[in-house]
């Protein structure tokens, strides 16, 4: 019954969902006030129904009740309580419900906290959220129902993936989802206000929690993923530029542009249009990402579900909202009010070349993923892109984009002095300098380019926190004075520093992790040991060991240095029987500066196994900057500036004109 | 029951927090003008004024920018109240729109609320958590029975229901009523390819394995809605292999077994299937092999195939009897067409020993011990046909 009461509760979001999309509109059109008033308890009541559902599914996942096909096809009774919990959403049909219910979360969160919102442009925000969430609900209940029934029920269930049965996915798919839903925030104001025809720097200002906190989300998905890849394929990268990957990473470029552009609007109410198509195209790739990977055209360990019907309805879901938005766009962009000029050297300039930089990479990237797919649907050939081309197209975009980064933040708004930026990057520069000798110093041979790459992002880094320096006075004012000045300091300039310093220290780890990483294979007797970049591995032995829901060897690998004791790795090799799959388990340990990495391979039979080493530099330094650029956002998003009152009384009793500005 | 008063309290809930705000008549038409628009605005740019001097007072803007910037954003303070002056009000809270809008939502919520639900949902099937499975089991299925009974006593046109009763009864293999309950889903018009098919597979089960009439009738009316019916093809390959048709039923089950995806569940089985009775065949072809006898160069007695042993193993003892007599006169019908057969008399002497029909298996030894004396004496089998030839004779009285 339980199931049931979640079925008949999706179906009430979808009815719901009808309502909050057409009425609202409608009174926003015809200025019906009673009918704008809908949308916000409309919105609220869609995350209760959606909740309702959500708690549905995960009890019928909880008490496994294999009468839903759902559970039955995706869980299993031995399988351990947090992984039938996580289960819910590890499966095409609980993933698409996962998804309705942020969509929810975040509408509820606009008529919630919307209070400073116009009437009009509230009801049409919330309007063009219930269209999508229509599109969702409608996917989900016709081709992705996870309340269908069987019975007489099947004894057990058929497990879940055993790669997915890890802690990671506990966090990876909402984390992920948060962000490519957030971005639907972004988008449903750039379609009402396309709508409204109406799109201002207060625009601007009402737009901006709303893509820090998708951006945030969405930067925790993907590292989180690129965490998980990390440890449990067991290959010992962190990015493999596959497709799954990509189409998380594009909306996160745009996405990244869209912030940079929404400031430009909030302070200079330029760049509008542009900012409105960067929305458009970001929630359309974050889209793409979702159904992407469910549509069967991608094989991965995403691919849940291939079925055509569902990749048919995909596609023209996809037409409909991409296509439609463009059209909207296209139709009433010309209405818009262009905004002021500026001068190229300004920071609108570089926000400007910021977000060419980011649209063309996001470009490159969008070529390279779906390039492939269309050449197979064409003539059926197969090519892969990898590494390769993102070396010689990417990268390359990427270097003055890092360059730029650290004079934007430096610039003025309006006319800014490029000398007198430069000069105020002394610092900067001596820390590229140095950053570059450093490298030199410790690697043989003479590695020029990524001593060059170094230098770069220690400029990056140095100059984020010169520029905060700077505005805290620090070591020019005595230091209480500082504190005194860091403390009045808007928090999205902290916000901003972090954000940029913590790229700064990502960056360099990625150039570490992809320059410098080591891997060595060796077969290993017990009390053989192997040396990897001046460590000791010691291979003590296999054991045997059960765990919840499947077997286990279990190495034991003792790492010396010099003969110290470094630390002691237990990489597995398991094997789930009721999927008949086996898994690897790395074991890691970090020094915060280099990841020991170890994987367990197959027995030669002969009392060896084949013991995987690799060195990782610099790895631990990506996930670090991003929790650092995470960190950034939110205290961004913590600013009270963001906060704006909604219009009282008060205020509209100010006779128009008359606006109170003391002359301090 | 409990289901549809929560799921009606759930409506109810719903219809009412949207159409209150419908429903709340306005204190003052004036306090929600819709015009307010530049007032939103205003906030905002206030708001930016106010954070201009603030960072100004700090010191964190020189002054020539922030002036500039001030007066940008008095620039737009202007410009959205000769907005607010020209846009007249346009508000309207009409109590027309406020009953449409109403009787939208409670029509709409209950109506295609329960509509789409009874399409996709299976309201009458309770929940069945895995523990409460562990050995309860035939207890809580005996529970379901009485409860859907009872609900299709009174309404027994609900052919949902009747589908739920026959694969309970099926489980709890009871075939009959399971049969039963098919046939009245059929009765009311709501058999599909698969009811058909489900009904076969009971009457099969019901006889034990054997593929009767109506079974048969049964597949025949599933192929036909449904040539693709995986359940119908099975059985009717089935029914084949126990008329003997074993080529029929192996081409038959190849190609179900072509178009079943690889990971459906009757694979395994039709897997097996296919490879018994590939075996048999197997055993039968090789009738070119030079080894038999010379002069005894016919077809070797073709034992029982995987389908008649499957199917033998499902029927009750005197069933079984007959069975074997049956095939056992099948065996002794070939003999007398194509008598040259040594192997073949001994075997259905053994036949009749096993069925403890004594004479009939010392006729059967009479007709096998001449033709393997006749056999030259360097014939390869002959040593060890002439050994069973003994042994039959020394358990004959």
């Amino acid at each position: 019954m339980i199931a049931e009461l979640g079925h008949f509760a999706l179906i009430l979001a979808l009815l719901t969902a009808v309502v909050q999309g057409s009425l609202p509109m409608v009174g926003a059109a015809r200025g019906y006030m009673p009918w704008m008033s809908l949308a916000a308890p409309a919105a609220l009541m869609q995350l209760v129904l959606v909740a309702l559902s959500f708690a549905a599914l995960t009890y019928v996942y909880v008490v496994s009740d294999f009468t839903v096909v759902n559970v039955a096809e995706n869980s299993h009774s031995a399988k351990p309580m947090l992984y039938k919990v996580t289960g819910v959403w590890g499966n095409h049909e609980g993933s698409m419900v996962l998804w309705i219910l942020i969509l929810a979360l975040f509408g509820s969160m606009v008529a919630f906290f919307g209070g400073n919102l116009p009437p009009s442009l509230k009801a049409r925000v919330l309007g063009v959220q219930a269209w999508i969430g229509i599109g969702f609900l409608l996917f989900t209940l016709l081709t992705s129902n996870p309340f269908l029934r069987v019975f007489p029920a099947p004894a057990d269930g058929r497990d879940l993936n055993p790669l997915l049965q890890d802690p990671g996915l506990a966090f990876h798919p909402p984390l992920l989802y948060a962000g490519y839903v957030g971005f639907s925030m972004a988008f449903s104001f750039a379609i009402a206000a396309l709508i409204e025809g109406k799109l201002d720097a207060a625009w601007a200002r009402w737009v901006r929690p709303w893509t820090l906190l998708a951006w945030a989300f969405l930067t925790a998905g993907i590292a989180l993923g690129s965490w998980w890849a990390y440890y449990e394929l067991g290959w010992g990268g962190w990015w493999f530029w596959d497709p799954v990957e990509n189409v998380s990473f594009m909306p996160w470029l745009l996405g990244t542009a869209l912030l940079h552009s929404a400031i430009v609007v909030e302070k200079r109410d330029a760049l509008k249009i542009w900012t409105v198509l960067l929305a458009i195209l970001t929630f359309s790739l974050s889209l793409m990402g979702t159904f992407i990977v469910r549509s069967g055209l991608l094989t991965s360990v995403h691919a849940f579900a291939t079925d055509p019907e569902r990749g048919f309805f995909i596609l023209v879901l996809l037409l409909i909202t991409v296509g439609g938005s463009l059209l909207l766009f296209a139709l009433r962009a010309p209405v818009l009010k262009p905004g002021g000029l500026f001068a190229p050297i300004s920071r609108e300039g570089g926000m400007v070349l910021n977000n060419l930089f980011l649209a063309a990479a996001c470009a490159t990237v969008f070529l390279g993923t779906l390039y492939p797919l269309f050449l197979e649907a064409i003539d059926g050939s197969k090519v892969s892109v990898g590494p390769p081309f993102y070396n010689v197209t990417f990268v390359p975009l990427m270097v003055p984009l890092l360059f730029v980064m650290a004079l934007g933040p430096l610039m003025p708004w309006k006319r800014a002095d490029l000398a007198g930026v430069f000069a105020r990057l002394k610092l900067a520069a001596l820390g590229a300098l140095a950053g570059a000798a450093i490298t030199l110093y410790l690697r043989e041979g003479w590695p020029v380019l990524p001593a060059a790459a170094m230098g770069l992002v220690a400029w990056l880094f140095v100059a984020s926190l010169v520029e905060w320096c700077e505005r805290i006075k620090l070591f020019r004012a005595p230091l209480g004075d500082s504190w005194r000045r860091a403390r009045n300091l808007p928090r999205a300039a902290h916000g901003m520093t972090l954000a940029h310093a913590g790229m700064a220290i990502a960056a360099a780890g990625m150039i570490g992790a992809s320059v410098w990483n080591l891997e060595e294979v060796r077969n290993l007797r017990p009390g053989e040991s192997m040396q990897v970049a001046g460590y000791d591995y010691r291979f003590d032995g296999v054991e045997q060991i059960q765990g919840p829901n499947y077997l286990a060897d279990r190495a034991q690998i003792t790492v010396t240095r010099d003969g110290r004791p470094v630390a002691v790795l237990t990489p597995e090799k398991r094997l789930y029987p009721v999927q008949n799959m086996p898994t690897t388990e790395a074991a890691i340990h970090t020094t915060w500066v280099v990841d020991l990495y170890a994987v367990i391979g197959d027995s030669d039979g002969r009392g060896g196994w084949a013991v995987r080493i690799f060195h990782e530099p610099l790895v631990p330094w990506i996930w670090i900057g991003c929790i650092v650029m995470v960190l950034g956002s939110f205290v961004s998003l913590s600013d009270r500036r963001l906060r704006i009152g909604a219009p009282s009384r008060k205020a509209k009793a100010v006779p128009a004109g008359g606006h109170p500005a003391p002359a301090e | 029951m409990i289901f549809w008063l929560l799921a009606a309290a759930l409506t109810a809930l719903v219809v009412a927090v949207l159409v209150l705000p419908l429903l709340r008549r306005p204190a003052d038409p004036d306090a929600e003008g819709y015009d307010a628009r530049s007032a939103y605005d205003q906030t905002v740019y206030r708001d930016q004024l106010r954070e201009l001097q603030e960072d100004q007072r700090r010191g964190l803007l020189p002054a020539e920018e922030a002036d500039a910037a001030k007066r940008e954003v008095e620039r737009r303070l202007l410009r959205s109240d000769a907005e607010a002056q020209a846009g007249g009000s346009t508000a309207s809270s009409a109590p027309l729109f406020r009953r449409l809008g109403a009787a939208f939502i409670v029509l709409l919520m209950p109506l295609a609320g329960v509509g789409i639900y009874l399409g996709y949902g299976t309201p009458g099937l309770p929940g069945l958590p895995f523990a409460e499975r562990q050995g309860g089991s035939s207890q809580e299925a005996e529970m379901l029975v009485a409860q859907l009974e009872a609900r299709l006593a009174g309404n027994p046109e609900d052919a949902e229901g009747w589908l739920v009763l026959a694969r309970v009864y099926e489980r709890m293999a009871r075939y009959g009523q399971a049969a039963e309950a098919y046939r009245r889903i059929i009765e009311l018009g709501r058999g599909g390819a698969e009811v058909h098919a489900s009904l076969g597979e009971v009457l099969v089960a019901e006889a034990g394995g054997q593929v009767g009439r109506d079974a048969r009738l049964a597949f025949a009316r599933a192929i036909e809605m449904d040539p693709a019916n995986p359940r119908a093809r099975y059985y009717a390959g089935m029914a084949m292999a126990q008329d003997d048709r074993l080529a029929d039923a192996l081409a038959v089950w190849r190609g179900l077994e072509a178009d079943s995806p690889p990971d459906a569940p009757w694979r395994p089985l039709l897997e097996r299937q296919i490879a018994n009775a590939a075996a048999s065949l197997g055993e039968a072809t090789p009738e070119t092999i030079p080894e038999t006898a010379p002069g005894a160069g016919n077809e070797a007695p073709r034992g029982p195939s995987a389908a008649d042993i499957e199917a033998m193993q499902a029927l009750s003892p005197e069933e079984r009897d007959q069975f074997i007599r049956s095939m056992v006169e099948g065996l002794a019908a070939r003999l007398e067409e194509q008598p040259d057969n040594p192997e073949g008399w001994l075997q259905l002497a053994r036949s009749y020993t096993v069925l403890g029909d004594v004479e009939a298996a010392g006729r059967a030894l009479e007709r096998a011990a001449p033709l393997v004396e006749a056999m030259p004496a360097d014939t390869p089998g002959r040593a060890a046909l002439q050994q069973r030839l003994e042994a039959l004779r020394a358990t004959l009285p």
